[in-house]
């Protein structure tokens, strides 16, 4: 898989619409997207991408369950993970920097062109 | 007597009885000695008495004709004279108590003795002449004898009242030594039954105590057996002595499964945590000899996993050796649930609320830089409006949340060394472009005298943000403002002065209240959540300090808060509040 590769794991549409359109108009970057933990898993280890942007509360397997059993794959152990929600609980910010996130981000504090620019900061 | 122990005090009243008994019987004993002696005397003196008559009639019957009473004349005048003399001058009385020594005679008594001996020496030689001389020469009667017998007929009623006197006289002694003894006794009698009374009133008393002691003990052990928490006490080693009714409860083992077995070993509910967790809990309970406490997971005899708030405390005897330990333990797995609970609902509300809000503030962004066609000026008016309008509702559903979290309780409080003066630069710092933006002047005092306190290094910022963004919002530009630090006897008094707008005078008490703004503020269409001061409040509060507000209107305002220097207290929470 080429490097430029994100995967958007977001079960919010709105959002991830945003966050696919304007990630997509960055030069170079391939987007893909899935709607839940338990698709974003199959789709990571498949595509293997250089940077996965995970929310944390979706349907079926949430973000840190997600990312407990990514981190249980040889690939997924090393994996680039930048967790992107608006959950702002202290547990789940510590466990998922525990597990290996470059970073824990909460939306609504971020303008959409800072947020662009950090995620393409991480990506390189 | 008071500090002295139940069976000590027995003791006490044992001796007491003790020496009591052994004084009776020396008393006792000295007065019977005193009154076998004068009987032994009175004795002695009445076998003379009755000699002194013996010894008439013998002399007669020698005189008669009986040579065969010589002998015993002879015996009885040596009779006589010994016992006289020991009388007289103390000695043992032949034939009486065996080998009774008894007294000189006393002072009392001396004018008999003497008087028996005056005639005793007299009536002596002449009975020694009756023995010794032949009654008869040449069948005439001895005119030496007959003298001596002649004498011994005329004396011999004399020389029986002089015994006799003597005889009354020891009796008459006796009987006043008798009459002291018989006093001494009833008193002694007095003293036995004071002392009697007093050991019985005594020992009535101590009683009473013990059995106030065992009163209370028991109420000790029913507190304990019944207390709502589960209590334990171990040997030094752990082994379970005690187990309250509320280990069973909670447990599910009962006591004779607990007994002797070691406190929280896999067998019974333990086992459950890091063996390190264990090590750092025998470390510091039986080396370092301090309380132990933390939240640990234990298991029910069913299986049943539970989370209890421990607190494992070392009891050391006089020599400072662990003597036991006692275990107590609340299971808390419901409070953590509902705190769980809590928690989670604080969690998905922040999520639920806010999710909409990044929609609607990411869409208007990409609608302002054009991502969907070039906007006209209105259209751009209009949606900076709506972006302001998003902003200030994420700023108050963070501020909400935060109320929710310190309501609920659900916080983290986090302490580390805090340097107030830098904390104050840092915020300053950090609001400059709004302090700028209204050309503000701002002045500092910050004393160089503060100590570093231990504190929740963001929530204080939290404090001082606050104050410092309505010094900043609420004072028209080129304003003044001046924040101080000084130093007071137990806490750091942190002021901060505006010459804004000011606080209507008949709004300043709801100032403190939740989701209240001051009208003076409101229509100046000031941007605001009406939560700051409730928050900042709170920590305040929480933080042990003080918060109060001196505010004129249209003169300005100047907010006091106070922290101790004791620091904040550390506290587990799901969140920081933010």
């Amino acid at each position: 898989m080429d490097n430029n590769t994100i995967l958007i794991v977001e079960d919010d549409v709105s959002l991830l619409k945003v966050l696919h359109t304007k990630l997509s108009e960055q030069p170079g970057i391939t987007v893909i997207i899935a709607r839940d933990g338990e698709t974003g898993l199959a789709t990571a280890m498949q595509n293997k991408p250089n940077l996965i942007v995970l929310d944390l509360i979706m349907p079926r397997l949430d973000g840190v369950s997600m990312m407990e059993k990514l981190r249980q794959d040889a690939w997924g152990k090393t994996a680039r993970v930048l967790v992107l929600t608006n959950v702002d609980q202290n547990e789940k910010v510590a466990r998922c920097l525990e597990l290996g996130a470059e970073e824990y981000l909460v939306k609504t504090d971020w303008k959409l062109a800072d947020l662009i620019a950090e995620i393409v900061s991480k990506n390189t | 007597m008071a500090d002295l122990g139940v069976s000590r005090k027995i003791w006490f009243v044992f001796v007491l009885f003790g020496f009591l008994i052994v004084a009776n019987f020396a008393v006792s004993r000295y007065y019977w000695n005193i009154q076998r002696v004068d009987a032994d005397i009175i004795d002695v003196a009445g076998r003379d008495r009755m000699l002194s008559q013996q010894l008439a009639l013998a002399a007669e019957k020698i005189v008669r004709g009986g040579l065969a009473e010589q002998e015993l004349l002879q015996r009885i005048i040596t009779l006589h004279h010994t016992s006289l003399y020991v009388l007289k001058d103390g000695g043992i009385a032949p034939g009486v108590a065996k080998d009774q020594y008894l007294p000189p005679a006393d002072v009392a008594v001396l004018p008999q003795v003497q008087a028996v001996e005056t005639l005793w020496l007299e009536y002596k030689k002449n009975a020694e002449i009756v023995v010794k001389e032949p009654p008869y020469i040449d069948g005439a009667i001895n005119p030496t004898v007959s003298v001596a017998l002649t004498y011994l007929e005329d004396h011999a009623t004399e020389m029986l009242n002089r015994n006799d006197d003597l005889v009354q006289a020891y009796v008459v002694l006796s009987d006043s030594k008798q009459a002291l003894i018989n006093e001494i006794q009833l008193l002694l009698l007095v003293v036995n039954l004071g002392v009697i009374g007093l050991g019985i009133w005594y020992t009535g008393l101590i009683l009473k105590e013990h059995q106030r002691h065992v009163i209370d003990l028991n109420k000790f052990k029913l507190a304990v057996d019944n207390t709502y928490d589960h209590v334990i006490i171990t040997d030094p080693e752990g082994v379970i002595m005690y187990a309250n009714k509320s280990v069973e409860r909670i447990t599910g083992f009962t006591a004779s499964e607990m007994v002797g077995q070691k406190a929280g070993s896999k067998e019974l509910w333990g086992g459950q945590m890091p063996v390190a967790f264990y090590q750092k809990m025998w470390q510091t309970i039986k080396n370092e000899k301090k309380v132990f406490t933390d939240e640990i997971t234990n298991r029910r005899k069913n299986g049943q996993i539970y989370i209890a708030q421990a607190s494992i405390s070392p009891v050391l005897n006089d020599r400072g050796a662990v003597e036991f330990f006692v275990g107590i333990e609340r299971d808390v797995t419901q409070e953590k649930e509902i705190d769980k609970t809590k928690t989670e609902f604080v969690s998905l509300a922040s999520h639920q609320l806010r999710t909409p809000l990044s929609a609607i503030g990411w869409y208007s962004e990409m609608l302002l830089s054009g991502d969907a066609g070039q906007v006209t000026d209105q259209q751009r008016d209009f949606l900076q409006e709506i972006n302001r309008g998003n902003r200030r509702m994420v700023n108050l559903v963070n501020a909400l949340l935060n109320v929710s979290r310190l309501e609920l309780g659900t916080f983290a409080v986090e302490p580390t060394e805090v340097d107030l003066p830098q904390l104050v630069q840092e915020q300053l710092k950090e609001l400059q472009p709004q302090i700028n933006e209204r050309h503000h002047q701002v002045t500092t005092a910050l004393a160089t005298n503060l100590p570093h306190i231990q504190a929740d290094k963001m929530l204080l910022g939290m404090v001082v943000q606050n104050l410092l963004s309505n010094a900043i919002k609420y004072t028209a530009n080129n304003g003044q403002i001046r924040v101080g630090l000084q130093l007071q006897d137990d806490a750091i008094l942190l002021s901060l002065q505006d010459n804004g707008f000011g606080i209507p005078s008949n709004q300043q008490e709801k100032i403190f209240t939740k989701l209240f703004r001051a009208d003076n503020v409101v229509e100046r269409d000031v941007e605001g959540t009406g939560l700051g001061l409730y928050i900042v409040k709170e920590i305040v509060e929480l933080a042990g300090g003080k918060i109060w507000f001196e505010s004129t209107e249209g003169q300005g305002t100047t907010f006091y808060v106070t922290i101790p220097l004791s620091g904040m207290k550390a506290k587990v929470g799901s969140k920081k509040l933010s």
